[in-house]
């Protein structure tokens, strides 16, 4: 699959690429909202796995133009369980999966297996 | 001594449990990969972990490390133990300092200002007004230029760091800031100064008044 992963943490961005590429995964790596906004104009993606806080500002902007592709838009994945004090949104709604931090290895692999079946 | 009191202190109390808890989760996050990825390493007879893994665990362990000694600090702050180092200090020099802590990518010009001095604990100072600034730009556009205002009144300095726009009057919380801005904004409060944020869509505002003398 290919899997945009929208994270502006290093290490933890480094450590799902290395899990996720020896899995046979292509994984794209943006850490802001405007290179997410550049990478999603410029291609196509199976699968996003989104972080909240990103340079730039919130990930449920990502969200926001993953949905304007409409029908056509990849499922997402929340990497962030915990409710933000400033966001009392339905954010939690708009995503096909949560992926709270921290999480278990073997759970970020079988949601992707989940969404590549 | 400066001590935080009543209702501040039990507000910041509240605030640093937040955030700190806020930020543990991304470096305890790592450390549960790393461990898995040893694990199944040893598993298959492998070295538990090779140099690239090597040296994420010891940027993961620093940065633990660092946000426990941050919580020392900052509790001993809320409760007068940690003194802050007062001395005359040139504006200028504080925000020279404060540009030289800023991570590659984000830059702040002061702009025309008058050079005022104040009773500053200046490296605390900088390292806060630093924070301040990577703040604002994270939660604003993102793009690394922060904008600056300063003013000066008989008494204080105003200092006022904005990023994107148009301009909106939402609230900030701490916990979309993170764990520096928590720390810096104590700082500034436990030095006799306030910190007004507001926050919208891609806009982000940090506004510190400073005594000049206290």
């Amino acid at each position: 699959m290919r899997i945009l992963l929208a994270e502006d943490e290093s290490t933890i961005s480094k450590l799902i690429k290395i899990v996720l590429g020896a899995g046979g995964h292509q994984v794209v790596g943006v850490r802001s909202i405007s290179e997410a906004r550049d990478v999603l104009g410029n291609g196509q993606f199976d699968l996003v796995l989104l972080d909240r806080q990103l340079e730039g500002g919130d990930g449920a902007a990502v969200l926001q133009m993953l949905e304007s592709q409409g029908n056509g838009r990849p499922p997402v994945v929340l990497m962030s369980g915990e409710r933000s004090f400033a966001h009392d949104d339905d954010i939690a709604q708009r995503v096909q999966a949560m992926l709270p931090k921290p999480f278990e290895l073997d759970e970020l692999e079988r949601l992707v297996e989940r969404f590549s079946a | 001594m400066d001590a935080m009191d009543g209702d501040d202190a039990e507000r910041y109390r509240v605030e640093a449990i937040a955030a700190f808890s806020h930020e543990i989760r991304t470096p305890i996050t790592s450390l549960k990969m790393l461990v898995e990825l040893g694990r199944r390493h040893g598993a298959e007879g492998e070295a538990l972990f090779d140099r690239e893994l090597t040296e994420l665990l010891v940027l993961t362990v620093d940065e633990l490390t660092r946000l426990v000694d941050d919580m020392q600090q900052a509790s001993r702050l809320m409760r007068g133990m940690l003194a802050l180092e007062r001395a005359p200090q040139r504006l200028s020099a504080v925000l020279d300092n404060a540009r030289d802590e800023l991570p590659a990518g984000i830059e702040f010009e002061p702009g025309e200002f008058e050079d005022v001095s104040g009773m500053w604990d200046g490296p605390r100072l900088a390292a806060a007004l630093a924070q301040f600034a990577v703040a604002v730009d994270r939660l604003g556009d993102g793009l690394g230029n922060v904008r600056t205002r300063i003013e000066t009144t008989g008494t204080d300095v105003m200092i006022e760091f904005t990023s994107g726009g148009p301009p909106g009057s939402g609230q900030f919380f701490t916990a979309d800031a993170g764990y520096g801005f928590f720390r810096a904004r104590q700082l500034v409060i436990a030095a006799g100064g306030s910190v007004e944020c507001r926050r919208s869509e891609g806009f982000s505002l940090v506004r510190l008044m400073l005594p000049l003398t206290q």
